[in-house]
């Protein structure tokens, strides 16, 4: 009996004390998407966008930024503009200027998102090459949410493989990977509207290197083995005639079936990767008359002889930047560790100085409703 | 039996003189001012004797007493000799000598028949009391069972439960508690499946009972259970007789309480709350859906308010964005904290809850329209409560519908609040603990002594074909070994075979 | 002494109270352990140590089959005397308060660290000692039936980690033995201290139902612990790089953050309240088992006042001071090594002892 007395004796006690981490979520401000830049004085600058709960306010949301050391010394600055505290658990995009991306080592400036455990990680990373402000300006009432427009973006465009929807903690993975260089989303502003660019891949310090397009993000995204059914691609094919101001040189289709193959070797002092990538497409449009049904395989080899070259092309250019988005240092240690372990800290230069073969074979395995 | 005690009932052993004119102030005596008491005096025409015949006006059946009892003694004949066996048609006579037996008799309807130089009075089993006809029982509505429920005589209800089970084995222990109810226990079981264990515990239980009265089955279940400080019910309460013979089937006891129209089953499990007669009637695939579909409805209405005050006013990060916005619009204009207002609006659902039950129908729609229209919606455009809470107070409520047993659910309605203390306290952690409790609680209760929690903890998979789904009716051969049935095997193979279809 | 019958236990509930103290705590930070050793070869160890274990469970088993309707102290007490069945216990008590005291203490930072930073210590003390008492002055039985009840609870986790696998690189495992088999022995001991728990059969053994299916039980138990480990730190492994995963506290709890439903975002946050429940199985036995321990020395039945002067010590104690992670993992590492001697060594020695007292006897009965 005196058990049952001391036990409502501690909860009277404990309701009494009651619990200090209760915040409501009126009572909180939940920026949605928050961007980090440096200004032209080379000061870290903060962003945000905080949606408003009111029904009296015409305007959503209220973008703050400011000037600061670090992101929760900004904290402080942040809460000044705003009706509640800010809490950085729900952030759905994470902006960065193409001005910080100049600089290596910025990384740790992220720590916050990672050591304070309530923050969230899954926040979509995105390069903006534009001034950040100009993006966190132009959250205006005619437009969708920034946070839902930019969220809804990429992860509807890294469905497809035309960018890459990184995540905070991906970008942790590949920050710390040895065997791996960071990419992630790109956006721009174009005529007062957010466009998507494609994706923005960095070097093993984050500094900014070189930017694809979409078309060459699916090529990427393919030798990374990341590219799944339903990405659409358009080549000119060489031998067709071009009629008036119209490209009908033009094919394009979607795959159906993806799959890329890695063989590692090393040789001579050097890595060697031969990729060989296996497509079963469907055609969704050609310009040009073609029998499909009776000449597949001439179609099928120059479409690849085209894709091939573009890969190339791709490669080159990681190896011109010393780069490594597809994480084949990965494939090294996993199969050539003695070697990968003499140069694992600049694997950016045994990329650049690794020897690559690539093998496209496409099948067609549809042509549409239509002959 | 329980003899009453001497302060209530005066010269308890004395036996009956065998002369009328003491046994009339003697009768008078022992009822004074009781104007229902009726003493007619007559001639026994067949011996000649001097007689009176007692009973208590309304408690006796007055045209069974006229046609067995006074027509037969005044106008049959037999031999004449005295001391003859009287003639009457009535069914049972018990003779009797002692006082305190004539008492009671009359007391429960029986009339008493005294005849002049014999020592010993005639019970007469004339009883006849106010009796309302047998109805649909009105808690358990049934679609397929049977539209009996039963009523406020225990000798009706056990007739009820022999129709359903007409074998010798079913036994009953006759218990009789209650100084001054003398209300009639009887415990109802299968002598040859029912762990003999549990009826001499049931049975001891009733028996060291001291009370005045036990108007209600609800009273003796509280009296007898296991852990009266728990929110749980440890034992089922039905008005179906259909569904008490197929827990006796199971092997539990079922303890009928006179004047009071429902019984009480023991022991029995948690997830017996969760059982309903109309499982076995309708298809197996349908009666599991029912099954999970109330278990589901028990964990919304124990959880969801407090779920909800967890993460509005703690863990918001789990919301996805879309409804984070549409959350925090219809929140912002609330000028309370999640916490009055989820309490508020679950007051205010108990008492329109209330309200609906103790008023007489007509009126009780009225409620409905109050509640519905003024509270649901007016509250929301007032600004006072959120839409969201509006939705998850009737879904909860609506659950709480769901669930079979109406003491099951005053439990949840309970253990809903507590865990919306917890919950504007600590949030998950409070919500996890409460759980925590709960099971622990759960797990560690007893019905009757056998495990409340079985087949959970402890873990029975043999019984779990009765659980969170129903098998077909022929893959159940073996009673619920939760009840430590003698008799496991309950049936045979019924299985069609290919050939016989 | 143990002659209330009936209050017994079943395999099953023999089993996961045994993998229940095992895994509960000691999960949560094996995988960076493991890495911290031998990198993603680290996950060999797991059979390795689970080898170790099954063979000291087997010695416990086999000792306690000297004594089958009796505990540990009483067998110590016929060989010994009476003080060594007493200091035995007394240790024993001493071992399983600190375990039940480091993994409370475990559970409350983490909570506090990942859900409520901001509420005082106690307060969660107060609330995780109530389910702890109500479920551990029942005993044994109701023991059994918690952890019965709380595994089948938890059954639903596992699969949330296979949406993990979205991101998975499998790569990250090869090549086997990269530094060759050294790093990976190395690993072995940061396998012992989430091994430790079978010593639960020295006290639970005289209520053990099928006394003849113990060392069958032990190793089901040790199988499933095994394969829960052997499970979560591949997941880990593929999911988190391996220049990455030495950075993370609690790389299984880290990892469900990347976990995203339609209906639901940070699935880890619930998860977190939810692992409460797998907690609870290391301390709510041990608290049972150190209040078994006092109350057998001070020649008492009952557990309950013992455990009520725990949970009022710690609670009060915990009002003025909770060791800090770092304080913790230290007291993790004293109390491995006291388990480790408990566990491992002690029983061997036990078992040679009654082996060679038995040799004697028969040799002076001749």
């Amino acid at each position: 009996m005196n058990v049952r007395l001391l036990f409502t004796l501690l909860i009277i006690c404990i309701s009494l004390t009651g619990c200090s981490d209760e915040i409501t979520l009126e009572n909180a401000a939940t920026p949605l998407a928050h961007g980090i830049d440096l200004d032209e004085h080379n000061k870290f600058r903060f962003y945000n966008t905080v949606p408003l709960f009111s029904k009296t306010t015409k305007k959503k949301s209220q973008e703050n930024s400011g000037t600061a050391y670090s992101l929760r010394q900004s904290k402080a600055q942040q809460d000044a503009f705003s009706p509640g505290s800010i809490q950085g658990r729900n952030y759905q995009v994470l902006l960065i200027g193409k001005r910080l991306l100049q600089y290596e080592d910025w990384f740790p400036m992220l720590d916050v998102l990672f050591r304070d455990a309530r923050n969230t990680v899954m926040d979509r990373v995105i390069a903006v090459d534009s001034p950040l402000s100009d993006v966190f300006d132009l959250n205006s009432k005619d437009q969708p949410m920034l946070p839902i427009l930019l969220r809804g973006m990429v992860e509807t465009k890294s469905k497809i493989s035309e960018t890459y929807s990184t995540t905070t903690q991906e970008l942790h993975r590949q920050f710390h990977e040895k065997g791996i260089t960071p990419y992630i989303a790109e956006v721009e502003i174009v005529e007062k509207k957010i466009k998507l660019k494609g994706s923005a891949l960095l070097n093993e310090r984050g500094k900014y290197e070189v930017s694809f397009g979409a078309q060459e993000t699916v090529m990427l995204n393919i030798l990374q083995k990341k590219a799944k059914p339903g990405l659409s691609l358009s080549y000119r094919i060489p031998d067709k005639p071009n009629k008036g101001p119209f490209a009908t040189d033009m094919l394009s289709f979607s795959a159906e079936k993806i799959k890329t193959k890695v063989i590692t070797s090393f040789q001579n002092g050097r890595f060697q990767f031969d990729f060989h990538i296996k497509m079963t497409i469907g055609l969704s449009e050609h310009l040009f008359p073609y029998d499909v049904a009776r000449d597949a395989k001439k179609l099928e080899k120059q479409a690849a002889a085209l894709m091939q070259a573009q890969i190339e092309n791709v490669i080159k250019k990681l190896q011109k930047h010393q780069i490594d988005p597809i994480g084949l240092g990965l494939y090294a240690r996993a199969f050539h560790y003695k070697e990968y372990k003499k140069v694992k800290d600049h694997w950016g230069k045994a990329v650049a100085d690794a020897t690559f073969h690539v093998k496209v074979d496409l099948t067609i395995g549809a042509m549409g409703p239509v002959k | 039996m329980i003899e009453p005690s001497d302060n209530l009932l005066l010269n308890q052993s004395e036996t009956i003189s065998s002369n009328l004119a003491e046994i009339i102030p003697h009768i008078n005596n022992l009822f004074s001012d009781t104007s229902d008491l009726v003493i007619r005096k007559l001639t026994i025409k067949q011996t000649g004797e001097k007689a009176i015949l007692v009973y208590l006006d309304g408690l006796s059946d007055k045209t069974a007493i006229n046609r067995d009892v006074m027509r037969p003694l005044q106008f049959e004949a037999g031999s004449g000799e005295p001391g003859d066996e009287l003639i009457m048609t009535v069914s049972q006579i018990v003779p009797v000598t002692s006082w305190a037996q004539i008492e009671i008799a009359l007391l429960q309807g029986s009339s008493v028949l005294f005849v002049s130089g014999r020592s010993e009075a005639y019970v007469l089993d004339t009883q006849g009391w106010p009796q309302r006809a047998i109805e649909d029982p009105q808690l358990e509505t049934s679609l397929k069972g049977a539209h009996q429920g039963f009523l406020e005589t225990g000798g009706q209800n056990i007739a009820m439960i022999r129709r359903y089970i007409p074998n010798r084995e079913l036994k009953m222990k006759r218990v009789i508690v209650g100084r001054r109810g003398q209300t009639v226990v009887t415990i109802l079981y299968l002598a040859d499946v029912t762990d003999p264990n549990l009826v001499s515990t049931l049975e001891l239980r009733i028996q060291k009972l001291d009370v005045d009265v036990i108007l209600n089955t609800g009273e003796l279940s509280e009296l007898i259970e296991d852990h009266p400080f728990s929110l749980f019910p440890q034992f089922v309460t039905t008005e179906r007789p259909d569904t008490a013979a197929s827990q006796i089937m199971q092997g539990r006891c079922v303890v009928i309480v006179d004047r009071s129209p429902s019984v009480l089953v023991a022991p029995v499990t948690f997830m017996s709350f969760f059982q309903n007669i109309d499982d076995y009637s309708t298809r197996w695939s349908i009666a599991t859906f029912l099954r999970l579909l109330r278990i589901f409805a028990f964990f919304v209405a124990t959880f969801l308010p407090a779920f909800y005050i967890a993460v509005v006013s703690y863990h918001f990060e789990i919301i996805p964005m879309k409804l984070l916005l549409t959350l925090g619009e219809s929140r912002g204009q609330v000028p309370f904290p999640p916490f009055v207002e989820a309490i508020f609006m679950e007051i205010t659902l108990e008492m329109l809850r209330e309200a609906g039950v103790r008023l007489p129908a007509p009126v009780g729609q009225t409620v409905g329209i109050v509640g519905g229209i003024v509270i649901g919606q007016a509250i929301v455009q007032a600004g006072l409560i959120s839409n969201v809470m509006v939705i998850v107070v009737a879904f909860t409520a609506i659950c709480s519908f769901i669930l079979p047993n109406y003491d099951m659910v005053a439990a949840v309605r309970l253990i809903r609040f507590i865990l919306m203390i917890l919950a504007s306290l600590f949030g998950f952690v409070g919500l996890v603990v409460g759980l925590m409790t709960m099971i622990a609680h759960l797990i560690s209760l007893k019905s009757l002594g056998m495990p409340y929690g079985s087949p959970l903890a402890p873990v029975r998979f043999v019984d779990w074909k009765d659980t969170f789904i129903r098998v077909p009716l022929w893959l159940m051969k073996k009673r619920p070994t939760s009840t430590k049935p003698i008799q496991e095997m309950r049936q045979g193979n019924n299985r069609l075979k290919e050939d016989d279809l | 002494m143990t002659s209330n019958t009936g209050k017994s236990i079943t395999s099953m509930q023999y089993i996961f109270i045994i993998s229940g103290i095992q895994v509960s705590v000691s999960i949560l930070s094996l995988p960076r352990d493991l890495a911290d050793a031998a990198g993603t070869d680290g996950w060999i160890a797991i059979p390795i140590g689970y080898i170790l274990s099954v063979a000291a469970g087997f010695i416990i088993v086999k000792v306690m089959q000297n004594a089958p309707e009796d505990t540990i102290f009483d067998l110590l007490s016929r060989l010994m005397g009476a003080w060594a069945g007493k200091c035995f216990a007394l240790l024993l008590g001493v071992y399983f308060l600190s375990f039940m005291y480091d993994s409370l203490n475990r559970a409350i930072l983490i909570t506090k660290d990942w859900l409520l930073p901001n509420t005082q210590p106690y307060l969660l003390m107060i609330l995780l000692l109530v389910p702890t008492y109500i479920v551990a002055k029942h005993g044994p039985q109701i023991l059994g039936r918690y952890s019965e009840f709380v595994f089948f609870l938890s059954i639903w986790i596992p699969f949330i980690y296979l949406f993990t696998l979205e991101n998975a690189h499998g790569l990250h495992l090869l090549p086997l033995f990269k530094e060759g088999v050294l790093p990976v022995l190395s690993a072995v001991p940061a396998m012992l201290y989430p091994s430790l728990g079978m010593v639960t059969t020295f006290i639970l053994y005289p209520h053990l139902k099928n006394k003849e299916k113990a060392p069958i039980n032990l190793l089901i138990s040790n199988s499933l612990t095994m394969l829960i480990y052997l499970y979560i730190t591949i997941i880990c492994f593929v999911y988190f790089s391996p220049d990455e995963i030495t950075l993370y506290n609690e790389p299984i709890v880290s990892i469900l953050k990347s976990i995203e439903f339609r209906f639901i975002e940070r699935i880890e946050v619930p998860f977190i309240a939810f692992y409460l429940f797998i907690f609870s199985l290391a301390w709510i036995p041990s608290a049972y088992i150190a209040a078994f321990c006092i109350s057998w020395i001070s020649g008492k039945k009952d557990v309950a006042l013992p455990l009520q002067i725990f949970c009022i010590v710690i609670t009060v104690s915990s009002f003025f001071f909770l060791p800090t992670f770092n304080q913790n993992d230290r007291l993790g590492l004293w109390i491995g090594w006291l388990g480790i001697s408990i566990e491992y060594v002690f029983p061997l020695c036990l078992l040679v002892y009654i082996i060679l007292n038995k040799h004697f006897q028969q040799r002076t009965a001749l």
